[in-house]
């Protein structure tokens, strides 16, 4: 049993570590362009018994996410810290993996008798996928609304997964706190995945052993910012050490503390924090009249981010307005951030230098 | 029970259907399942685990011919478990476990100075595996080939029928690996997992505290 000192809790197995990195994710300016989701599948999991896995996944919210329905899929801890029971998502429940009939469309001479049609990997027409609800949303005409939540695996601080693995396969840095899953000890019995209750932990049916996201280390180790994080064209993201006070990552959460995790009530204390979307738009009452009500209802970023959430969106109105009077303002200058490479504090290096 | 010398070839002993089984006794073990919550500081999740453990018995049959000893199961199992396809499948399973010293606890898989040595099946995999283990949680899988380990299996009627052959003495002298000398007694323990019951790791049928076997001379 080891005291996080930093965080006061006790954990069964010695997972403390000295540092950890942290990613923030500005919700109000992701598009849902998925460069990210393309540059992690690209580099990680573009192999035999990975192509269902979707290590960074951007889904639209409110919606079933991804994996489908995870936030009823239980793992984590309760209010007390005691673990809590968890299910396997299926293949289809993780996006699936079409299967297309390529061969018969282009090379077969089948003219326009034969279109492109997706197969389901499990077999027949395809149930469900990944986005399949993309930008549906909620609400009602004429104020629907959605945002996109971009997910990874949060390298929590009590991560639950380390706490389940029976072989204990999984360990937690030292130096950064990333949370990797040793492929020589994993057996595949998925308790992990069970546990996990972001569901970010993927079972591999060809290696039969669990994987998840291993913040580009291999990169980062270099002074590289992992590849989603740097890919996004959309400047939504920051990276560094939360300890680090230069870093942007640590003015968002720490100082500002307008960066939030995501469902803190799972109990895992996530490393990936997000800044609330303030609702660009309009909103319409009865009448067609522009009122000044969120377009996205306050109770809906409070499902997902809890109560300190309406908090986090006044301050950000709040320095939004400065700025709209011509007043300087650090908060939005942190958000902008004019230097993209402000946004990676030490991890700045190119991948191709 | 004792593991009785039968003159017969290997060819013939390694079917799990060959008509010798049915002359050599067998012995019907009471499996129960396995005692989970005992796993709190290994896996606070798996400890969480209910409903399994759904075999619950198992026919042991152990024969040998002088070179190589053979362990015969059978067992009930309502469907055979053989290909993990979807993200949740789980494949049956059957472990066959020896102490490599007198005071290794059953219950544990040993620990560090009690080590035990088993045989492990997995119905979706050709070929089994040697198994070392120092306690729960500690368990690494070997190549078969360190002690020429095969099996034979057959799904009929609702029952598996599973043989698992071994060198009576193992080509890896030491304390590692368990050796046969006849004569000489030493226990024995079995585990089955139900895969279509998503039983892994723990979540087991299991025959408690070691049966005495002696090797005939």
């Amino acid at each position: 049993m080891v005291n996080n000192v930093e965080n006061n809790t006790n954990v069964g197995k010695s997972v403390a570590s000295k540092r950890q990195i942290a990613t923030v994710i500005d919700l109000s300016k992701c598009m849902g362009c998925q460069t990210c989701v393309v540059a992690c599948k690209n580099i990680w999991t573009e192999r035999d018994g990975a192509h269902h896995m979707r290590w960074m996944n951007v889904a639209t919210a409110p919606g079933p996410l991804f994996p489908r329905d995870f936030e009823k899929k239980g793992g984590g801890f309760d209010e007390n810290g005691q673990a809590q029971e968890g299910t396997l998502p299926t293949m289809v429940d993780s996006g699936d993996n079409f299967q297309f009939n390529h061969d018969e469309v282009f090379y077969r001479g089948n003219g326009q008798s034969v279109k492109l049609e997706p197969t389901s990997v499990m077999g027949g027409k395809p149930k469900w996928g990944y986005n399949w609800e993309e930008d549906q949303g909620s609400g009602e005409w004429p104020n629907p609304y959605f945002f996109y939540l971009p997910r990874k695996c949060n390298h929590c601080t009590k991560p639950a997964c380390v706490e389940a693995c029976s072989r204990n396969a999984i360990t937690k840095r030292e130096k950064d706190g990333v949370v990797l899953i040793n492929q020589d000890v994993c057996e595949g019995h998925r308790h992990c995945v069970e546990a996990c209750p972001y569901k970010m932990v993927f079972f591999n049916p060809v290696s039969q052993k669990s994987e998840k996201c291993i913040e580009c280390f291999p990169r980062t180790d270099k002074g590289i910012a992992n590849a989603c994080n740097r890919q996004c064209p959309g400047r939504t993201r920051a990276y560094g050490y939360l300890d680090d006070e230069d870093s942007q990552v640590h003015k968002l959460v720490k100082q500002w503390k307008v960066a939030l995790p995501l469902h803190p009530e799972y109990g895992t204390q996530p490393n990936v924090y997000y800044v609330p979307p303030l609702s660009n738009s309009i909103s319409y009452d009865e009448n067609g009249e522009w009122t000044d009500e969120p377009r996205i209802p306050g109770h809906v970023l409070e499902g997902y981010f809890g109560k300190d959430v309406h908090r986090a969106l006044d301050i950000i109105k709040k320095e939004r307005d400065k700025r709209k009077d011509g007043k300087p303002s650090e908060l939005m200058d942190l958000l902008i951030s004019k230097n993209w490479y402000d946004r990676f504090s030490e991890f700045t290096k190119s991948a191709i230098e | 029970m004792k593991v009785k010398n039968v003159k017969a070839p290997d060819t013939i002993l390694i079917e799990p259907m060959a008509d010798i089984w049915n002359q050599i006794p067998g012995k019907d073990l009471g499996l129960v399942p396995s005692p989970i919550a005992a796993t709190q500081q290994l896996s606070p999740f798996m400890a969480l685990k209910k409903g399994h453990g759904t075999v619950t018995n198992v026919e042991l049959k152990l024969a040998h011919n002088g070179k190589m000893i053979f362990a015969h199961l059978r067992w009930k199992n309502d469907r055979a478990n053989t290909v993990i396809k979807d993200l949740d499948d789980f494949s049956d399973g059957a472990g066959i476990m020896f102490p490599l010293r007198p005071d290794a606890n059953a219950f544990s898989m040993g620990d560090k100075t009690n080590p035990v040595n088993a045989w492990l099946w997995k119905a979706d995999k050709e070929k089994p595996f040697d198994v070392y283990a120092e306690g729960w949680g500690s368990s690494r899988r070997r190549p078969a080939k360190i002690s020429g380990l095969q099996t034979k299996s057959e799904y009929i009627d609702g029952f598996w029928h599973l043989v698992f052959q071994r060198s009576l003495r193992s080509l890896l002298i030491g304390k590692e690996i368990v050796n046969f000398t006849p004569r000489s007694t030493l226990g024995v323990a079995i585990a089955i997992w139900d895969g279509g019951n998503k039983e892994r790791a723990a979540q087991k049928s299991f025959s408690g505290n070691w049966h005495p076997i002696e090797i005939e001379y």
